[in-house]
C-alpha cells in the first residue's frame, strides 16, 4: 500500500474513482455554469437589438429588410466536423486503451486537424460577419453572439493545443497504456466542448423565433 | 477570578438591554428622513410591517441571547468536572425546532406581507396626478405633463425639489438618463429605483401637507451624498395656486435652466 | 523543517540553469522551502498571514470611512466625493475577497488534510497555485491606488462600489474598474483551483473506515463551500468578462442606448453574490462546530441535521438573488416569490443556532478565548439573522434597502459571524501549528475589546439606518438626526483597531514564548489532535483507520449506552517525540511551476489595461509555466500532466 500523498489511483481513493478524473468531471461542472451563463445573456438579448445586422432575416419597424446573417449550411457542415472530431477522439481513446499507441497517435493528431478546420470555418464565418456590419459593439446580437462563439473557439483552441501536446509527448514515447487516463481526460474536455457546440448551434443557429420589430 | 468572571457573564445581556433602549429612542423622533416616523398612506404600511417582523425579531433575540448567557454561566466547567453525557442528539426535538419555527416565520412575515406588497407594488389609480421623475448625476428633473407653461408651451420642470397636492395618489414614473439612481423619501415612501431604459410606475399619497426630504439611494458617483430631494405637499387650492404661477412662469420654484435654486445644492 | 523529495531529472538548458542557481540561492536564505512549497500546512500559513495583512488593510480603510463619517459634513477628514468612493469600493471588495475567503481558504488548507487522516491535499501543486494567484490578484487589486496622481490626492482604486452596479461602472473614468474586474478574475482563478482541490481531496482521500458521516463537521462545510465556489465563481466570471468588454471594446451588454440591461448586471452578479455569501459564513459555522463541542466536552449536537441544514442552504442559496434587487422593479409577483425563499432560508441557518446551543447545554464549558470566540459568532451571528429576518420582511425592504440598516447586517453576519469565528479558529488550532498556546489572559482582553468595539460601532446603525442613512454617501448634514449614531462607530471602530494590536502582540509573543501546548491542550475530538504540535510534513506516521465520528475522542473515552463515557486506559494520542522520521513516506516534491504560472495572471491583466504586448508575454510565461508542471512528475517518477 503506498504511502504517497497524491497517488490518486482509483484503487486507493475513497470514492473508487482517479482524482484527476474526478477533477475534470467537477471542472466540466464549472463550465457549464460559464456556458450557461453566456448562453442565458444571448437568450435574454435575441431579437433586442436596436439595429441591424440580424442573424435572420428581418424586416424593421421603418420598414428597411435586412437580409439574415446565418449561413446555416455553412454552420452545419462545420458543427459536423466538430462532431466527426469527437468521434475520431473515441477511437484514439480506445486505441491507446488496448496498447495500440500508433492508431492513437493517428487518431490524436486526426482530432486535432478536425479541430482546427472547425476554428478555420468559425474564424471564415466571423470575418463575413464582420463585412456586413456586425462587431462586439454594433448591437446586442454582435456583442452576445462574438462573446459566446468567442468563447466557445477559444475553448477549442486550447483543446487543439493540448491534444497536440499530448501527440508530440507520445512522439517522445512518454504516453503508453500505462498514460492512457491522460488520453482518457482530454476526451471528456474534447466532448464537453463539442457538446456546448450542439447546444450553441441548435439554440443560436437552428432555432430562430419570429421577430417582431 | 470567579466573581469576576460571573459578573463578566451578565455584561452581554446589559449590552443587550442598552441597545434595546436605543432602537426604541429611534421612533418617533422628528427627524427628516425616520422612517419610523411616517406621513405618507406607503410609507406608514412599510412602518407597520417592519414593526410586524421587528417585535418578534427582538423577542427572540432577547431570547436566544439570554439563553446563552444562562447556559454559560449554569453549565461552566468547575473543578473536578467530569466528562459530561455525551448526548448526540434528539431527532423529534429538532423536528419540532426546524418546522414551527418555519411555520411562524411563514405566518407572521411572509402571509401579512402579501397583500401589503400587491398594494405598494399596483399601478396609481386611474385618477392619480402623474409626475416623470428622472434621475441624473447629481440633480432630480420632475416634469408635470399636466401642468404647461405659458411661455413655449411644454410640460413644466423643476429641479430637486418636487411639488404634489396632499390627499391624491400620485403617480410617479421613476427613470434615469445615465446611471443608476434611487428616489426615496422616506417618511412619503420607500425607495425605488431610477434605471436608465426603464421606467417605474409607483404611487405615493400624503394628506398632511408639509415638507418632506429624501435623497438618492444608490450610489451614482461622485455627488451621490449631494442629490438631495425636497417634496412640498400643497393643500389642493395651494397645489393649484402654485401650479398657475408656475404655469406662469413665475419665479416661486425652480423652471428648466436653473439648477442651482431651491434645495439643489449638494452636499455640503 | 527537512524536506525530502526524490532527486529530478537533470534538465540542461540556460533557462533551467538559470532557475536551479535562484533555488539555490533561496535555500540559503530558507525563502526556497516557502517559495517552492505544495505542503498543505505551509500554504495554509501563507494564505492566513496574507488574509491577516489584508484584513489590517481593510480595516485601514474601515477607520478613513469612519473618521471621514465621524461628524456631519466631513469636516474631521475632509475627504472628497471621489476619493471616498475609492476607498470605500476597495473596503468591501478587500474584506470580501481578501479577507474572509482566503482566511478560510487558510483554514481549509491547514485542517483538511489532518482531519480526515490525510497526508496532503490532492493536488499538491494545484494548491500552491491557487496561493499564489491569490497574492498576485491582491496586489494587482491594491496597485491601483498608486495609478492615479497620488500626491494630489487622486486614487486610481476603482469607485463603484463593491458590487460595481452597470452603468455607472461601465462608464467609470480612468482604470480603478479595469483593476477591480481584472483583479476579481485573477482572484476567481484562485478560489476555483481551490474549489476543484477540496472537493476532490474530502471525496477522495479520506482515512479508511471514515464514511461522509463519520467526517468533522468542518469537512462538511468545506465540501459545501467548495462546490458553491465551483458553481458560483463562473457566474461572475461571465459578468466581469461582460463588464470589462463593455468598458475595453465598446459592446453593449449593459448600454441602454443599444437595448442593453443594466439590471442583466445585477442578476449576474447577485446570482453569484448570494452563495457567495454563503461561501463567507458556511466555513466559519464549520470551525464553530469544532470548537463547541471541543470546550462543552460533549459532541455537537444534531449532527446529522447540521449536515443536512448546511447542504440545504447550499441549494436554497441559488434561489433568492433578488433579495438584493427588491428596489429594481423587477415587479410584485417576482418579489413575493423571493420574498418566501428568503423568508424560507432562514430556518436551516436558524435551526443550527439551537443545535449549538444544545451543544453547550449540559456541557462542562471552558470559557477560553477560542470558545469566547464562537460564543461571540454564535451571539452575533443570530442578531445578523435576525435583521436579515426583517429584510425579508418586502415591504419594509423598500425602506431598508441602501440604508446603513442593510450594513449593520452585513456587518453582524460577516464580522460578528465570520470574523468572530476565524479567529476562534485562529485562538483553537494556533497551538497544533506552533506546539505553543496563545495567552489565553491576552486572548480574553482582545475579545471583550473585539466584542465591545464591534456592538459600538455596528449597532447604531441600525438606528441611523432606520432614520434614513443612506450608503456610500461621502457626507451628511447635520439636520438629519445622524450625528450621534455615527460617532459611536467610529469610536467603536477604534476600539477594534486597538484590538487588533492586542492581538498581534500576543501572536508574535506567543510565537515565540507561548507555553508549550502538546499534542492535544484541549482534550480534542477530531484526528488532529492525535498528532504532534506543530506536525511532522507527512501528518501521520501511519494513516489512521476510523471506526467512529469524533473518533479521537473515542480512542480516549468510550461511552455506555446513556452516553456517560469512561476513558479509556493509555491514551492513544502520540504524546511522545515522534522516532519515526518519515523515512519511506514519500511526499510530494516542491516545484516552482505554480508560482510561475500564477505570475502570469497579473502580467496578462496588466497588459489588458495598459499594453497589449503585455498579454502577449503573459501568455508565454503561462504556457511555459503549464507545460512545465504538466511534463514535472509529481513524485515517485509519476509522467503525465497534472
Amino acid at each position: 500500500m503506498s504511502a504517497t500523498a497524491a497517488a490518486g489511483h482509483s484503487l486507493e481513493t475513497s470514492t473508487g474513482l482517479d482524482n484527476r478524473k474526478l477533477l475534470m468531471w467537477l471542472f466540466l461542472g464549472s463550465e457549464c455554469l460559464f456556458f450557461g451563463s453566456l448562453i442565458a445573456a444571448y437568450l435574454l438579448y435575441r431579437d433586442k437589438s436596436v439595429s441591424g445586422p440580424f442573424p435572420s432575416d428581418t424586416t424593421t419597424a421603418d420598414g428597411v429588410f435586412h437580409p439574415g446573417l446565418f449561413d446555416i449550411p455553412f454552420t452545419s457542415v462545420s458543427a459536423f466536423v466538430l462532431l466527426m472530431s469527437s468521434v475520431s477522439m473515441v477511437l484514439a481513446l480506445a486505441a491507446i486503451q488496448r496498447g495500440n499507441v500508433r492508431g492513437m497517435r493517428i487518431w490524436l493528431f486526426t482530432t486535432a486537424m478536425l479541430g482546427l478546420l472547425f476554428i478555420s470555418g468559425q474564424a471564415f464565418e466571423f470575418t463575413e460577419f464582420n463585412h456586413e456590419g456586425l462587431s462586439l459593439s454594433s448591437n446586442l446580437f454582435g456583442t452576445t453572439f462574438f462573446v459566446l462563439t468567442g468563447f466557445h473557439g477559444a475553448h477549442v483552441t486550447i483543446g487543439v493545443l493540448i491534444l497536440l501536446s499530448l501527440f508530440v509527448w507520445s512522439l517522445q514515447g512518454k504516453i503508453g497504456q500505462a498514460q492512457s487516463l491522460n488520453i482518457e481526460l482530454a476526451g471528456l474536455y474534447w466532448h464537453f466542448v463539442d457538446i456546448v457546440w450542439i447546444v450553441i448551434f441548435t439554440v443560436i443557429y437552428l432555432i430562430q423565433p419570429e421577430l417582431k420589430l | 477570578m470567579m466573581r469576576r468572571r460571573s459578573l463578566a457573564r451578565f455584561l452581554p445581556l446589559f449590552v443587550l438591554l442598552a441597545l434595546l433602549a436605543m432602537v426604541l429612542s429611534g421612533c418617533d423622533v422628528d427627524t427628516p428622513q425616520n422612517t419610523l416616523n411616517p406621513e405618507g398612506d406607503v410609507a406608514k404600511k412599510q412602518r407597520d410591517m417592519f414593526y410586524l417582523a421587528m417585535w418578534p425579531a427582538l423577542g427572540i433575540m432577547i431570547l436566544v441571547e439570554g439563553a446563552i448567557v444562562a447556559f454559560l454561566i449554569r453549565f461552566r466547567r468547575r473543578k473536578g468536572d467530569g466528562v459530561p453525557k455525551q448526548t448526540h442528539g434528539n431527532t423529534p426535538l429538532e423536528i419540532v425546532w426546524t418546522i414551527l419555527p418555519a411555520i411562524f416565520i411563514v405566518a407572521v412575515v411572509g402571509i401579512p406581507m402579501l397583500p401589503v406588497l400587491f398594494d405598494i407594488g399596483r399601478a396609481p389609480k386611474d385618477t392619480a396626478y402623474p409626475i416623470i421623475v428622472e434621475g441624473q448625476q447629481f440633480t432630480w428633473v420632475f416634469n408635470y405633463p399636466e401642468i404647461i407653461k405659458k411661455a413655449d408651451g411644454k410640460a413644466l420642470s423643476t429641479f430637486d425639489e418636487i411639488h404634489i397636492p396632499t390627499k391624491k395618489e400620485i403617480g410617479l414614473t421613476i427613470t434615469s438618463i445615465d446611471v443608476i439612481h434611487s428616489f426615496g423619501i422616506p417618511r412619503i415612501a420607500g425607495t425605488r429605483d431610477a434605471v436608465p431604459g426603464q421606467e417605474e410606475l409607483m404611487w405615493i399619497k400624503v394628506d398632511k401637507p408639509g415638507t418632506y426630504h429624501g435623497q438618492c439611494r444608490e450610489l451614482c458617483g461622485i455627488d451621490h451624498a449631494g442629490m438631495l430631494i425636497t417634496l412640498i405637499a400643497h393643500d389642493q387650492e395651494d397645489f393649484d395656486k402654485w401650479a398657475k404661477e408656475a404655469a406662469a412662469g413665475v419665479k416661486r420654484s425652480t423652471d428648466s435652466g436653473d439648477a442651482a435654486v431651491s434645495g439643489g445644492e449638494g452636499g455640503e | 523543517m527537512a524536506t525530502t523529495w526524490e532527486p529530478r531529472e537533470q534538465r540542461s538548458g540556460g533557462l533551467a540553469g538559470a532557475l536551479r542557481h535562484m533555488r539555490v540561492v533561496a535555500e540559503q536564505y530558507n525563502i526556497w522551502s516557502w517559495i517552492a512549497t505544495v505542503d498543505h500546512k505551509k500554504i495554509g500559513v501563507m494564505y492566513g498571514v496574507t488574509a491577516f495583512i489584508f484584513f489590517l488593510i481593510g480595516g485601514l480603510e474601515a477607520l478613513l470611512i469612519r473618521l471621514q463619517l465621524a461628524v456631519p459634513n466631513g469636516a474631521a477628514l475632509g475627504l472628497d466625493g471621489d476619493q471616498y468612493n475609492r476607498i470605500m469600493t476597495m473596503h468591501g471588495t478587500t474584506m470580501v475577497f481578501m479577507v474572509v475567503m482566503p482566511m478560510s481558504a487558510a483554514f481549509f488548507n491547514l485542517m483538511v488534510p489532518l482531519m480526515i487522516g490525510a497526508r496532503d491535499v490532492a493536488f499538491p501543486r494545484l494548491n500552491a497555485f491557487s496561493y499564489w494567484v491569490f497574492l498576485g490578484g491582491s496586489i494587482f487589486m491594491n496597485v491601483s491606488f498608486f495609478t492615479g496622481d497620488i500626491f494630489a490626492g487622486e486614487l486610481g482604486a476603482p469607485d463603484s462600489g463593491w458590487f460595481s452596479y452597470a452603468p455607472l461602472s461601465s462608464r467609470s473614468e480612468g482604470h480603478g474598474v479595469d483593476f477591480w474586474l481584472l483583479g476579481l478574475q485573477i482572484l476567481g482563478v484562485a478560489s476555483l483551483a481551490s474549489g476543484f482541490n477540496f472537493i476532490v481531496t474530502i471525496l477522495n482521500m479520506r482515512a479508511p473506515g471514515m464514511t461522509l458521516f463519520k467526517m468533522p463537521l468542518f469537512i462538511w462545510m468545506t465540501l459545501v463551500t467548495s462546490f458553491l465556489i465551483i458553481f458560483a465563481m463562473p457566474v461572475i466570471a461571465v459578468a466581469l468578462f461582460e463588464l470589462m468588454f463593455d468598458r475595453l471594446f465598446d459592446a453593449n451588454f449593459f448600454n441602454p442606448d443599444k437595448g442593453g440591461a443594466p439590471l442583466l448586471w445585477q442578476h449576474m452578479f447577485w446570482l453569484f453574490g448570494h452563495p457567495e455569501v454563503y461561501i463567507l459564513i458556511l466555513p466559519a459555522m464549520g470551525i464553530v462546530s469544532e470548537v463547541l463541542p471541543t470546550f462543552s466536552r460533549k459532541p455537537l449536537f444534531g449532527y446529522p441535521f447540521v449536515v443536512f441544514s448546511g447542504i440545504a442552504i447550499g441549494f436554497m442559496s441559488w434561489g433568492v438573488w433578488v433579495h438584493h434587487m427588491y428596489t429594481t422593479g423587477l415587479g410584485t409577483v417576482a418579489n413575493s416569490a423571493f420574498g418566501i425563499s428568503t423568508i424560507l432560508i432562514g430556518v436551516p441557518t436558524g435551526v443550527k443556532v439551537f443545535n449549538w446551543m444544545a451543544t453547550l447545554w449540559g456541557g462542562s464549558i471552558s470559557l477560553k478565548a477560542p470558545l469566547m470566540f464562537a460564543i461571540g459568532f454564535l451571539t452575533m451571528f443570530t442578531i445578523g439573522g435576525l435583521s436579515g429576518v426583517t429584510h425579508s420582511m418586502v415591504p419594509s425592504d423598500f425602506q431598508q434597502q441602501d440604508t446603513y440598516y442593510v450594513v449593520a447586517h452585513f456587518h453582524y453576519v460577516l464580522f460578528g459571524g465570520s470574523i468572530f469565528a476565524l479567529f476562534s479558529g485562529i485562538y483553537y488550532w494556533f497551538p497544533k501549528f506552533t506546539g505553543k498556546l496563545l495567552n489565553d489572559t491576552v486572548g480574553q482582553v482582545h475579545f471583550w475589546l473585539m466584542f465591545l468595539g464591534f456592538n459600538l460601532t455596528f449597532f447604531p446603525m441600525h438606528m441611523s439606518g432606520l432614520l434614513g442613512m443612506p450608503r456610500r454617501i461621502y457626507t451628511y448634514s447635520d439636520n438629519q438626526g445622524w450625528d450621534v449614531w455615527n460617532m459611536m462607530s467610529t469610536t467603536g471602530a477604534f476600539l477594534i483597531a486597538i484590538s487588533m494590536l492586542v492581538f498581534i502582540a500576543n501572536f508574535i509573543i506567543s510565537l515565540r514564548r507561548g507555553e508549550k501546548s502538546g499534542n492535544d491542550p484541549w482534550d480534542g475530538r477530531t484526528l488532529e489532535w492525535s498528532i504532534p504540535s506543530p506536525p511532522p510534513h507527512y501528518n501521520f506516521k501511519e494513516i489512521p483507520q476510523v471506526h467512529a465520528l469524533d473518533e479521537f475522542w473515542h480512542q480516549k473515552y468510550q461511552e455506555d449506552a446513556e452516553g456517560v463515557p469512561i476513558p479509556v486506559v493509555a491514551g492513544a494520542s502520540a504524546d511522545e517525540e515522534d522516532e519515526h522520521d518519515g523515512h519511506g513516506i514519500h511526499m510530494p516534491s516542491p516545484s516552482y511551476f505554480p508560482l510561475i504560472a500564477a505570475l502570469a495572471f497579473p502580467i496578462i491583466a496588466t497588459g489588458m489595461i495598459y499594453d497589449y504586448a503585455l498579454v502577449g508575454v503573459g501568455a508565454v510565461i503561462l504556457f511555459f509555466g503549464i507545460y512545465g508542471w504538466a511534463i514535472e512528475p509529481a513524485t515517485e517518477g509519476e509522467e503525465g500532466h497534472s
